[in-house]
C-alpha cells in the first residue's frame, strides 16, 4: 500500500506544479493591481509589488462620470443571470428535439443553427442593430437577455450529444409505463443531462461576463453598461492610461465567474456516475 | 399504432420542441445573415447606401495577396492549435477525474486560464513573457539554450507565440470532456477489471469509444472556433511582423471597419463560412464511422 | 448541405425587406425615440466621446455644470474606449441614430461629411457660437468647402519628444527646427555613446512621410490619387529605415511598439531615446515617464521649400445632421471652446485650447509639464508652422496600413527603400482612385 501513496503524492506534486504554471498570468494581474500604475511595466518581470497600494481599487470602484463600480458590476449581474437561464432552459429544450425526435427537415434545421455559428458577430451586426432599433430595444437590456431566450446553438449541440449517450431503452420503458414523450424528457432525459446543462451554464455565464462588443453596441447610457465595457475604458491610446486602476477592477471581475464556478463544478463531479444507471 | 401515426406524433413533438429555435433563427439571425450575403456583391461604406458591384470583391479578393496570406495563417493556426488543444484538455481532463479532496481545487486553477480569456491582462502579459528579454528567455538561457530570440517579432516564431495561448487556454474542452468522463457508467469499468483489462486497454475500448460524442462536439466546437479566432491576434500582435500572425477574421475586420468597405468584408465573411461548412459537413458525414452513440 | 443552400436563397429574399425598411423608416422614427426629442419643453442632447477615466469624469462634470446653467436642457452621455467608439459610430451612421454632439478625429472628418452625417455649423457662428478668440489656424481645418462642419476643443501639433537625460549624456542638442541630416548626427552620436537607439514614427510612418513631403512643398494625399507625380518624393522617408543600425532602435523595439500605447512605449521603458507623437500627448509622457522629458519640432528636410511643421486640431465636436437641437448644441460646443469656468475643469485633457483668452486663463493653473507644452505651441504658432494639409481622403487608413507595411519590409531587410517607394507609389495610387469614386 506504500507504494500506492507514493503515487498518490507524486500525483499530488505534479499537479500542483503544473497547476503554478496555469494560474502564473493570474496571479500577475492580481498582484499588479497592488502596484502603482508606472510600476506595473517597468517591474512587469517580478510578481510581487514594491509595497502594497490599495488605492487603485478606491479609484477604479469610483468609475467614471459619475457612475461607479457598483452600477456596472448590477447591470452584468442582471445580464448575465438572466441570458444564462434562458440559454439553459431553451437549449435544454431544443437539443431534445433534436436529439430524439424524428421530424421532417431535422438535419435542415440543424445545418442552420451550425451555419448562425460560422458568421462573426461583427459581419452581422449592422443589421442585428437595426432590427433591435426597430424594436425600440436599443439602449435597453432587451438585445443582450432576449435572444438567448431561442437557444445557444453552442448549448443545444452540447446538450444534444449527452442526450444521444443516453440508451434509448430508458424512454422506451418510460414510454411503456404511459409516459409521454414530453414526460421523457421532464422525468427521465433532465436528471441525466445535468452535467450538460451545469457546463452550459458555466460557459454562458463566462461569455455573457466579457462581452463588450454587444454591449458597446446595443447600449447607450453609462449607467446601463456591464463591467466588461467599463474595463475598456480604462486606457486611451492618446492619453494617459490607469493601468492600475483597470488591473484592480478586471481582477474584482473575476470574483463572481470564479465563485460561480467553483459553486457548479461540484455538481459536475456528482454527475450520471454517482446517481446510478441501473445496468 | 401505425408508423405513419407515430411518425407524424414525432413530428410535431420535434417542432414543438425546436419551436424556440426557429422563432430566434427567424427574428433575429437569418435577416442579418441574409443582408451579410447581398452586401457581398456591394460596394458598401457603411455610411452611404450599397452599390451593386456583382461579383468583383470576390475576383478581387483572388488577387489580394493579404487575402491569401490571412488565409493560410488561419489554416495553419487552427489545424495545429485545435489538435493541440484537444489532446492537451483530454489528458487533463483524465488526471483531474481521479477524486480526490483537492479535485475541486484542481479543476478551478486548470481553468483560470480560460477564466481570464482575452482580457488586456492577457495581452500585456503575453508580450512580456516572449520578450527578447522576457521569463521564457531567462528560463531557456537557465538550461543552457540560447535566450535572446525575439519570438514576436520574428516572422517564424510570432504565430506560435499565439497558438501556444491558445493551447493553454484549453479549459473549455477540459471541462466538456471532464463532464463527458462523469457520464461513463462506472459498472463498464468494474466488468473490465473484472475481465483482467489492463489500463490502457480500458482506455482503447471503454473510455474512447464511449467519449468520442464529446470529442465529436468538441472537435467541431474547437475547429469552427478556430477558423473564426479573432482576439489573439487582435490584442496582442495585430498581424505583426511582415501579415504572419494577420487572422483571417482580423483582416476582414479591418476591412470591414477600418477600410471602410463593408461589402468587401462580407464577401470574405461568405468565403470562410462556406469553408468552415464544407468542413464540418465532412465532420459530420465522417461521423458515422467512428462517433458511438449508446442510443443507436 | 444542399438544403443549407436553399436556406441562403430564402435569406437574401428576406434582406431585401429589410434594406428597404433602413433608408426610410430608420431615421426618422426610432431616431427620436432614441434622442429623446424635445419632448415636454425639455431638450434632451446626446453627447457621445472617447476617452479614459480623468477625460470622462471632467466631460461630464462641464455638461452637468451647463445643466445647471441652463434649466430644461440635459444630457445622456455616451462614452467609450477608442477603437469601440468608431464601431458604434459606424453602427449608428448605417441606421440614422448619430447623437447631437459627436467627437471627431481629423481622420473621419471629412468622410462623415462627405456622407451627410454632419450638420453645416457656418450659420450659428457669430451667434451661438463664437470663435473670435481662437486662431484661423485652429479653426479652418474643421471647415470643408468652406463650410464649418467642427469645432476643435484643443490644438495639437506633431512634437518629438526626447529623453533629456540621455541626450545630455551623449554630449548632443536636441533643438527646434534641426534638419533630418543634423538629427541623424545627434542620432548616431547618441546610439554609440549610449547604446539607445531612436523610435522613428515607425507606427504611423504615413504622418511623417506626408510631413516630409509637405516641406517639398507638396501635398500627400488627395482625393482620389497622391498628390506627388513621382515616387522620389517618398524616398527619404524610406530610407530612413533602411540600413539604420547605427541610429535606430533595434527592429523588434520598434515592432513592439505599435499598439503599445505610451506605457508600454519603448521612450517610457527606456528602450529608446526619443519618439515621434504628437505635442497633446506630452503631459502623458511626463507622467508615465518619471523623468525629464524635452520637446521639439520633428526634423524637416534638408531642401524644404516650405515650413513643414502645422497646428492640428486635436479633437473635434460635431453636431450630428439627424438633431433636433443643433442651436443648443452650438451653445453647448460654445461653452467648451470659450467658458473660463469650464476649462478650469477640462484643463489640457484634449490639449492647449483653442481660445486665446482661455489660454492666457489656464495657463496661470497648469502642471510644470503642461507649461513646457503652452510654451511649444506658441513657438510653433510663431516661428515654424504653415497651414495643415486638408483632412485625409477617403482610403486613408487603407493607405496608412500600407504604407506601415512597406516600412515593416524595408525594416527587416525584405526590400530596398527605392522599392518601397515605387511600390507604395502605384499602390497608394490605386487605393485611392478607388475609394475616391
Amino acid at each position: 500500500m506504500n507504494a500506492r501513496k507514493n503515487r498518490t503524492v507524486v500525483y499530488h506534486i505534479l499537479v500542483c506544479l503544473f497547476g503554478l504554471v496555469m494560474i502564473y498570468p493570474v496571479l500577475w494581474m492580481i498582484m499588479s493591481s497592488f502596484k502603482n500604475s508606472s510600476e506595473i511595466f517597468q517591474n512587469a518581470d517580478s510578481l510581487l509589488p514594491t509595497s502594497f497600494k490599495f488605492s487603485n481599487y478606491t479609484n477604479g470602484w469610483s468609475g467614471f462620470g459619475g457612475v461607479s463600480f457598483s452600477v456596472f458590476f448590477k447591470n452584468s449581474f442582471l445580464i448575465c443571470i438572466l441570458a444564462t437561464v434562458g440559454t439553459v432552459i431553451s437549449s435544454a429544450i431544443i437539443a431534445y428535439g433534436f436529439a430524439r425526435c424524428n421530424f421532417k427537415f431535422r438535419n435542415f434545421w440543424f445545418g442552420c443553427m451550425l451555419i448562425s455559428m460560422m458568421m462573426p458577430f461583427q459581419m452581422i451586426m449592422i443589421p442585428q442593430f437595426i432590427i433591435f432599433k426597430k424594436l425600440n430595444w436599443v439602449g435597453t437590456f432587451l438585445p443582450l437577455i432576449v435572444p438567448y431566450f431561442f437557444g445557444l446553438p453552442f448549448g443545444i449541440f452540447l446538450i444534444m450529444q449527452f442526450i444521444r449517450g443516453i440508451p434509448k431503452e430508458l424512454d422506451e420503458a418510460a414510454k411503456i409505463d404511459g409516459c409521454s414523450t414530453y414526460g421523457i424528457f421532464g422525468r427521465i432525459i433532465l436528471p441525466l443531462i445535468v452535467p450538460a446543462l451545469i457546463t452550459t451554464a458555466i460557459f454562458q455565464f463566462m461569455w455573457r461576463w466579457d462581452d463588450f462588443l454587444a454591449a458597446l453596441l446595443f447600449l447607450n447610457k453609462p449607467s446601463r453598461y456591464p463591467v466588461s465595457l467599463a474595463l475598456k475604458m480604462f486606457s486611451d491610446p492618446s492619453a494617459q492610461s490607469d493601468w492600475g486602476a483597470m488591473f484592480a477592477m478586471a481582477t474584482l471581475s473575476l470574483v463572481p465567474i470564479f465563485i460561480i464556478f467553483i459553486c457548479l463544478q461540484k455538481y459536475l463531479v456528482e454527475g450520471i456516475s454517482t446517481t446510478g444507471m441501473k445496468d | 399504432m401505425t408508423i405513419s401515426q407515430r411518425l407524424n406524433k414525432e413530428n410535431t413533438a420535434g417542432y414543438i420542441f425546436i419551436s424556440l429555435f426557429i422563432i430566434g433563427f427567424l427574428a433575429f439571425t437569418i435577416v442579418p445573415i441574409g443582408v451579410s450575403f447581398v452586401l457581398s456583391f456591394t460596394d458598401y461604406d457603411i455610411l452611404s447606401a450599397p452599390t451593386f458591384i456583382g461579383l468583383n470583391n470576390f475576383k478581387e479578393m483572388f488577387q489580394d495577396p493579404t487575402f491569401w496570406q490571412s488565409m493560410g495563417v488561419t489554416f495553419y493556426y487552427a489545424l495545429v492549435s485545435v489538435p493541440l488543444r484537444l489532446i492537451f484538455a483530454l489528458l487533463v481532463a483524465m488526471v483531474l477525474v481521479r477524486p480526490s479532496k483537492a479535485s475541486g481545487v484542481y479543476r478551478a486553477v486548470y481553468y483560470l486560464p480560460s477564466i481570464i480569456g482575452s482580457s488586456v491582462a492577457v495581452a500585456v502579459l503575453w508580450k512580456r513573457l516572449f520578450a527578447s528579454d522576457g521569463a521564457i528567455n531567462a528560463l531557456l538561457a537557465m538550461v543552457g539554450l540560447p535566450g535572446d530570440t525575439a519570438w514576436l517579432a520574428q516572422t517564424n516564431t510570432a504565430l506560435w507565440v499565439l497558438i501556444i495561448l491558445a493551447v493553454w487556454q484549453f479549459g473549455s474542452s477540459m471541462l466538456i470532456f471532464l463532464s463527458g468522463l462523469k457520464q461513463i457508467p462506472v459498472s463498464y469499468y468494474e466488468a473490465a477489471t473484472i475481465d483482467g483489462a489492463s489500463g490502457p486497454k480500458k482506455f482503447f475500448s471503454i473510455t474512447l469509444p464511449m467519449l468520442t460524442p464529446v470529442i465529436f462536439f468538441n472537435l467541431v466546437m474547437q475547429l469552427i472556433n478556430g477558423f473564426m479566432a479573432f482576439t489573439q491576434c487582435y490584442i496582442i500582435t495585430g498581424g505583426k511582423p511582415l501579415n504572419t500572425t494577420l487572422f483571417y477574421s482580423v483582416y476582414m475586420y479591418q476591412c470591414s471597419f477600418q477600410f471602410n468597405r463593408m461589402g468587401y468584408g462580407c464577401a470574405m465573411a461568405w468565403i470562410m463560412l462556406i469553408l468552415v461548412a464544407v468542413m464540418t459537413g465532412i465532420l459530420f458525414k465522417t461521423s458515422n464511422k467512428w462517433v458511438y452513440y449508446e442510443s443507436k | 448541405m444542399k438544403k443549407g443552400i436553399v436556406a441562403l436563397i430564402l435569406a437574401s429574399i428576406l434582406t431585401l425587406s429589410v434594406f428597404s425598411g433602413c433608408g426610410n423608416g430608420g431615421g426618422s422614427s426610432a431616431g427620436k425615440t432614441a434622442s429623446g426629442g424635445s419632448s415636454g419643453g425639455t431638450k434632451v442632447i446626446r453627447v457621445a466621446w472617447w476617452g479614459n477615466q480623468v477625460r470622462n469624469n471632467r466631460t461630464a462634470q462641464v455638461l452637468k455644470a451647463y445643466s445647471k446653467a441652463n434649466p430644461g436642457v440635459t444630457f445622456e452621455t455616451e462614452f467609450t474606449d477608442w477603437s469601440g467608439y468608431w464601431d458604434k459610430m459606424a453602427t449608428q451612421a448605417a441606421s440614422n441614430s448619430l447623437p447631437d454632439i459627436i467627437s471627431m478625429d481629423y481622420q473621419y472628418l471629412k468622410q462623415y461629411v462627405v456622407k451627410d452625417q454632419l450638420a453645416d455649423l457656418t450659420s450659428y457662428v457669430g451667434k451661438s457660437l463664437n470663435l473670435s478668440d481662437a486662431l484661423d489656424a485652429t479653426v479652418s481645418p474643421g471647415k470643408i468647402n468652406g463650410k464649418l462642419y467642427g469645432v476643435s476643443l484643443a490644438t495639437t501639433s506633431p512634437a518629438l519628444i526626447y529623453d533629456k537625460e540621455t541626450v545630455q549624456k551623449a554630449g548632443v542638442t536636441i533643438k527646434n527646427g534641426m534638419t533630418l541630416s543634423e538629427f541623424l548626427d545627434a542620432a548616431k552620436t547618441i546610439k554609440a555613446k549610449t547604446g539607445k537607439g531612436a523610435d522613428f514614427c515607425y507606427p504611423n510612418g504615413e504622418v511623417y512621410m506626408e510631413y516630409l513631403v509637405r516641406g517639398q512643398g507638396k501635398v500627400l494625399f488627395t482625393d482620389g490619387k497622391l498628390g506627388i507625380d513621382k515616387s522620389s518624393y517618398v524616398l527619404p522617408f524610406f530610407k530612413l529605415f533602411e540600413n539604420g543600425d547605427s541610429y535606430l532602435a533595434p527592429a523588434e523595439v520598434l515592432e513592439a511598439s505599435v499598439d503599445a500605447g505610451i506605457e508600454q512605449g519603448p521612450l517610457v521603458t527606456g528602450k529608446a531615446w526619443s519618439t515621434f507623437t504628437t505635442s497633446n500627448q506630452f503631459s502623458a509622457f511626463a507622467a508615465a515617464a518619471k523623468k525629464s522629458l524635452g520637446i521639439a519640432t520633428w526634423p524637416v528636410g534638408d531642401n524644404d521649400v516650405q515650413k513643414a511643421m502645422y497646428l492640428k486640431p486635436s479633437m473635434f465636436f460635431c453636431v450630428s445632421n439627424n438633431s433636433d437641437n443643433k442651436e443648443e448644441c452650438t451653445k453647448v460646443i460654445d461653452y467648451f471652446v470659450n467658458s473660463t469656468e469650464a476649462n478650469d475643469v477640462l484643463l489640457t485633457d484634449r490639449g492647449v485650447p483653442i481660445s486665446s483668452k482661455v489660454q492666457t486663463h489656464e495657463k496661470t493653473k497648469v502642471s510644470v509639464a503642461d507649461k513646457q507644452l503652452f510654451d511649444y505651441i506658441a513657438t510653433i504658432e510663431k516661428d515654424y508652422c504653415s497651414p495643415v494639409n486638408p483632412p485625409s481622403p477617403d482610403g486613408m487608413t487603407e493607405v496608412a496600413t500600407q504604407v506601415h507595411k512597406l516600412t515593416e519590409q524595408v525594416l527587416f531587410k525584405k526590400i530596398t527603400a527605392q522599392q518601397a517607394s515605387d511600390q507604395f507609389y502605384t499602390q497608394a495610387n490605386q487605393t485611392l482612385a478607388k475609394a475616391g469614386k
